[in-house]
């Protein structure tokens, strides 16, 4: 039942600590390109879908200024600390570089925006331990449900040979997102293919439905999980599976997180 | 990373559940959901008509933040950009990758797909490519190939080239706001 009781819920604070890794892991590499990129020594483009370029062009000091904002509020968050204000402070800062960029802000980038907007909305900006309304975790499933029901019913209505795997397989050799050793071995088996690629699509177009349900929501999280894991090792997304990942301890209700991580700590106790 | 405290188990004896949100508060809260949710099939709904849906051209630019196609066509073929400039008559090939290295895991800024859709994205990289060389004109070339399944390299064979723009690199190229390179 979806309600507005108020919860504790423990998933919060490890999806704020996976977060700030995911964003890490995603902005990090970037830093040796920040003036190339952001800056008026690169090649500013009047590009995107917020043209900021038309207004100002980052200074080489500002665009650093602003990547030094960006890390550091990413430490905040990651580490307890100021997470309000770190959470603001990594809004602003990717925002106003990606803005100046315009071409890049890719699918991972705007799920690190939202997952942000959620944790500063959630109870104590994803303490973990204070009490309050589930309702930014509703719109962190909202948000699941767009991503992944979007992609899917993109796939399910708009390319039929989805479902006998084709463009998977091409996906695997693909110029810039395939080459990785796995998608290359799988590309040219059909037989293989074709099965992950039905489960693709079930899960994806399913999951918009089925989340909702309280005792479906851990299998089809753990389905995803695996597809994650797949796609880690098929295709190169860059950190989509870790942010994708970052924020399935909230997708859970409060009890079943709780009872997954006593899970985790009695396995991990025993070994 | 974190505060290792944080990520163990509050007080047990605090219930999981201490309150609900009543009153007009919680129907705001309700509304705003089901807003967001709306907002969200408007971004599938916007991204089934490739981002320039009837929304869009209603209401604005608003749904790029809820679009998330992602893999869903068949490409068959490998596509690429390449920069060339005059030398001695001929066109030779610039390195555009050694002056620009920064790149996504999609490729170089120029291979985005948005700048051989829209020519007003190709004249500030052939401008930026003026910048390297001597020659008098650069020109940018879109080459395709056909993928081979089940081999990591992907040989050019019967390359496909379209010639996208001649840019002379004497022209001013006025870059906002009233910069020029």
């Amino acid at each position: 039942m979806i309600t507005l009781k108020h919860e504790t819920h423990r998933g919060w604070a490890w999806f704020r600590v996976l977060f700030a890794f995911a964003a890490l892991l995603t902005w990090v590499p970037r830093g040796p390109h920040v003036v190339e990129t952001y800056s008026s020594e690169g090649i500013p483009l009047l590009a995107g879908h917020v043209k900021i370029t038309n207004l100002v062009i980052w200074s080489p000091t500002t665009a650093w200024l602003l990547y030094a904002l960006l890390i550091a509020s990413l430490l905040c968050v990651g580490a307890g600390r100021l997470r309000r204000i770190g959470l603001v402070g990594f809004v602003v800062s990717s925002c106003a570089l990606m803005f100046a960029e315009g071409l890049n802000m890719k699918a991972y980038d705007r799920l690190l925006f939202w997952q942000a907007v959620m944790l500063f909305l959630s109870p104590g900006a994803g303490s973990g331990r204070t009490s309050g309304p589930p309702a930014a975790r509703y719109a962190m499933l909202l948000v699941y449900c767009g991503l992944y029901g979007s992609t899917g019913w993109n796939k399910i209505l708009g390319e039929p040979r989805w479902w006998s795997g084709l463009p998977l397989q091409y996906d695997f050799v693909h110029r810039q997102f395939g080459g990785l050793p796995l998608g290359v071995w799988l590309s040219d088996k059909a037989f293989l293919v074709a099965p992950m690629s039905w489960a693709t699509l079930i899960w994806e177009g399913g999951f918009p439905f089925l989340i909702w349900f309280k005792r479906l929501a851990p299998i089809v999280l753990a389905v995803g999980a695996v597809f994650h894991l797949l796609i880690l090792f098929t295709l190169d997304a860059n950190t989509f599976s870790f942010v994708a990942v970052a924020a399935y301890p909230v997708l859970l209700n409060a009890s079943q997180f709780d009872r997954f991580e006593d899970w985790v700590w009695s396995k991990i106790r025993r070994n | 990373m974190s505060d290792a405290s944080q990520l163990t188990r509050p007080n047990p004896s605090s219930p999981v559940t201490t309150g609900e949100t009543q009153g007009v508060r919680a129907w705001l809260t309700w509304l705003a959901l089901f807003f967001f949710a709306l907002y969200q099939v408007a971004g599938f709904s916007e991204s089934r008509a490739g981002g320039n849906g009837p929304l869009r051209a209603l209401t604005g630019d608003y749904y790029w933040p809820v679009n998330w196609s992602m893999f869903t066509g068949l490409s068959k073929t490998h596509t690429i950009m390449e920069f060339e400039g005059v030398e001695n008559g001929e066109w030779v090939r610039l390195p555009m990758e050694e002056w620009y290295p920064a790149h996504w895991e999609s490729g170089y800024r120029w291979e985005r797909p948005w700048v051989y859709k829209w020519p007003s994205l190709q004249r500030p990289f052939l401008a930026a490519a003026c910048q390297h060389t001597d020659a008098p004109y650069v020109r940018i070339v879109q080459r395709s190939w056909n993928k081979v399944l089940g081999q990591a390299e992907q040989p050019r064979k019967k390359v496909r080239e379209k010639l996208l723009r001649v840019w002379e690199c004497d022209r001013p190229y006025p870059m906002p706001p009233g910069r020029v390179f």
